[in-house]
């Protein structure tokens, strides 16, 4: 399986099985002329490529559906949602312009990162602003969809096809939350755009909307103060120097790391505990992260918080295929903590999709 | 003050509105609970239309006295109602004002003196509706009343326990340090007085203590919701401005603040219009498409959906529900489990549907609602209307800021250990 994601100006690739190498091999080109030949050359043995699938990251109200069969024709589609994310989009357009043309012989698959907030219900996508501005598509379009329905997946499989009402939290550089009932998300921290919700890397996370009036009265550029919000704030704002959530969890000596950890750990709380009031209760809460060890002490932390609503932790988490029980035996709430890497979870969504629709990997 | 063996307190207090000026005048014998002697309230101040400005004034045994009069400024509605009170010979001992917003200069009431009153003029940007009016009504006392005391209470201060963690907005340090941004949070009066009447109503052991809370503050203008641990305020949902938080009359409540500047980048707004919009066209208002009042919304509950896009009363009260309910799941799993959810002021104690939907399928923390006490809890006194086995209890409590203003100027002569303090 080859795929393919978007990074500008770099185009990031991750391949099975490269042939001979039984493990994943990845890598990244400038996206330009020639970078169909430099990901094909990674391929040792092209006959055994068995599908290939595309990232986009914004799908807008046009891609709806977070995995799906791509055509040439269903190209016209995701060409219309290049003015979403041009940088972004436009790289995933044009690489699977390319690798449709080559390889015509496999299925190709298009994951969409927005999609799975498509249905979020009215309650949770609108703002409380005039009809003139809702109808524009002024909403939340949340994200980290791929992520989250794959954290759904998994808690089903890990309480035996029972987990009717979840909280998904996302830990990492970007965390985000979402409350999925059934399957289908009823709400999430990120909004209309990443900024919205829970503090990261460098975006500020909810802040009074007063505050970007008073910065633009005090006459700073419009475009000074989007980077503001979304590149120098968060804990790169807080440390003063480029930080990310290893910085923070670590970083215990310094004050503003400590504040900037005390922020992380109480936005996620009360943001776990908004969206279990919208599930009206909750069966299991799931932490899904790319450095489960490292954030092993602070995820139980917070799940000692969550005693609350009813996680009991176990002082001896139980490892099970890729996932860490965190909750007694006995507790009316689940807990989980889920190793996540972002290429394997796009992998298990194409061979999800394929396997069901009878082209099994 | 008053005579020998007889010993009481008079204290006037003045609350500001946008176009209004209300006042009481409390009477409190020592030991004894205030009681309202004169009140009364200025309409129209500095508004011009059609209909005349007036000032009504009510007394204790029923009378009412009103006197149509121009009033081009809430100054001159102090003077109005001053005079009255010479005539009808009340005497007064003290007298409270309200602040809306004292910024990190106040975390409790002051006496006024000219250290506070410099204080009060560095706060005049924070509050640039509010705080300026409340000022020139300070002016006014000052003036008129020299011989009694006056002292000045904050809608801002009890919230300055909140602690860095949920105050701090994630911004460079640079611009924070600029600018002043924090959470700093509103309707503190009306928290005060809830969060020491919850402590009597429960009897909570010992060994439970620090008594932990959530309240909603429902207003038919501004809401919002506070969590409070042993009478401390810990986190609210408004913020540097009344803007964030709940969904409200007129104000959208929480927003993307990049939303903010995609507003003036792609439809020229600009930043004072935008404003505009956010505080008076949003909220209820601009999701109803009809009306900012919530009761309203709910006389056409049910009608009118789905047919027309622009009226959609359904889809407002399930918001406004919705962000309600967000607020306690997060600050009832942000203090680690309640004791008390208390609904106070007009919506707060006077709609039951409102309390029913909040707390519907709210068991996971405790909450469990008697569907029957609560459609029968009654607006002017505090109701438990949670079931008997709810592990939380769930009150309807009406809040008075003047009475509070009144009890906060008492606190503060016994803190100074004045003779005439009245406890």
């Amino acid at each position: 399986m080859l795929l393919l994601d978007p990074d500008p100006p770099y185009l990031r690739w991750w391949l099975s099985d490269a042939g001979g190498v039984p493990a994943p091999t990845e890598g990244h080109c400038l996206a330009g002329a020639d970078w169909a030949e430099r990901v094909a050359a990674a391929i040792a043995q092209p006959a055994a490529l068995k599908c290939v699938g595309y990232v986009l990251h914004n799908g807008g109200e046009i891609i709806t559906d977070p995995v799906s069969r791509l055509t040439p024709e269903g190209l016209d589609w995701v060409r219309q949602t290049v003015k979403l994310l041009p940088e972004h989009n436009d790289i995933t357009c044009r690489v699977a312009e390319e690798w449709l043309t080559r390889r015509p012989d496999v299925p190709h698959v298009l994951l969409c990162d927005t999609a799975f907030f498509c249905s979020l219900p009215p309650e949770a996508s609108l703002y409380a602003i005039p009809y003139e501005l809702r109808r524009h598509g002024i909403k939340r379009y949340g994200g980290y969809g791929l992520c989250h329905q794959w954290v759904w997946r998994q808690a089903v499989r890990l309480q035996n096809g029972r987990a009717a009402r979840i909280v998904s939290v996302c830990l990492g550089d970007h965390t985000n939350v979402a409350a999925i009932r059934d399957g289908l998300p009823l709400d999430t921290t990120i909004g209309f755009s990443q900024v919205e919700g829970i503090l990261s890397a460098t975006t500020c996370g909810d802040i009074d909307p007063t505050v970007v009036f008073q910065m633009q009265s005090a006459g700073m550029p419009l475009e000074q103060i989007r980077s503001l919000l979304s590149d120098k704030s968060g804990f790169t704002g807080l440390l003063g120097r480029r930080a990310g959530l290893m910085e923070v969890l670590n970083a215990a000596s310094d004050p503003q790391a400590r504040l900037a950890k005390e922020m992380l750990r109480y936005g996620i709380l009360r943001h776990v505990g908004a969206c279990i009031a919208v599930l009206g209760g909750v069966d299991a809460v799931v932490f899904a992260t790319p450095h489960p060890d490292a954030c092993m002490t602070f995820i139980a932390e917070m799940c000692r918080a969550l005693a609350c609503a009813g996680v009991q932790l176990r002082s001896d988490p139980i490892e099970q295929e890729g996932a860490c029980e965190l909750a007694e035996a006995a507790s009316v709430v689940k807990a989980f903590c889920l190793a996540y890497d972002e290429w394997t979870v796009c992998a298990d969504h194409v061979s999800t999709f394929l396997t069901a629709r009878g082209n099994p990997q | 003050m008053g005579f020998s063996g007889e010993r009481f307190l008079n204290t006037l207090v003045f609350n500001c509105g946008s176009s209004s000026l209300s006042y009481k005048i409390f009477h409190t014998p020592t030991g004894q609970p205030p009681q309202v002697v004169v009140a009364g309230k200025a309409h129209r101040v500095g508004v011009t239309g059609t209909e005349p400005a007036f000032v009504e004034h009510h007394a204790a045994g029923g009378g009412i006295d009103t006197q149509t009069t121009p009033i081009p400024d809430h100054r001159t509605a102090a003077g109005l109602i001053l005079e009255h009170l010479r005539t009808v010979s009340v005497g007064i001992d003290v007298v409270g004002h309200r602040f809306v917003h004292g910024g990190s200069l106040f975390d409790a009431p002051a006496f006024i003196d000219q250290d506070t009153l410099g204080k009060l003029r560095s706060c005049l940007p924070l509050a640039p509706l509010h705080n300026p009016i409340a000022l020139s009504v300070i002016h006014e006392c000052c003036k008129s009343l020299p011989q009694a005391r006056q002292y000045v209470t904050f809608d801002s201060a009890f919230h300055c326990t909140i602690p860095d963690y949920a105050y701090t907005y994630a911004l460079p340090l640079q611009v924070v340090q600029r600018f002043g941004f924090r959470k700093y949070g509103f309707h503190g009066l009306s928290y005060w007085y809830v969060s020491r009447q919850v402590p009597g109503i429960l009897n909570i052991p010992a060994d439970r203590l620090p008594l932990k809370i959530v309240a909603c503050h429902l207003g038919t203008g501004g809401s919002s919701v506070a969590a409070i641990k042993g009478g401390r305020s810990m986190d609210t949902s408004m913020g540097y401005s009344p803007l964030p938080g709940l969904v409200m009359g007129t104000r959208s409540g929480d927003i993307d603040p990049m939303l903010m500047l995609y507003l003036m980048n792609v439809y020229g707004l600009r930043g004072d219009d935008l404003m505009d919009l956010l505080n008076k066209r949003s909220g209820l208002l601009g999701i109803s498409g009809f009306s900012s009042d919530l009761t309203d919304i709910i006389a056409r509950l049910g009608r009118d959906e789905g047919e027309d896009e622009e009226e959609q009363p359904q889809l407002a009260f399930n918001m406004y529900i919705q962000r309600v309910r967000k607020y306690v799941g997060g600050y009832v799993v942000g203090l680690g489990g309640i004791d008390a959810l208390v609904f106070t002021d007009d919506i707060g104690v006077h709609n039951w549907r409102v309390r029913e939907k909040v707390c519907q399928d709210m068991e996971w923390s405790g909450i469990r609602l008697d569907a029957q006490r609560n459609r029968q809890a009654t607006p002017d006194a505090i109701c438990r209307i949670s079931a008997a086995d709810s592990r939380v209890a769930v009150l309807s409590v009406p809040t008075d800021e003047e009475l509070v203003i009144c009890l906060q100027g008492h606190e503060l002569l016994v803190q100074e250990g004045s003779p005439d303090a009245v406890t």
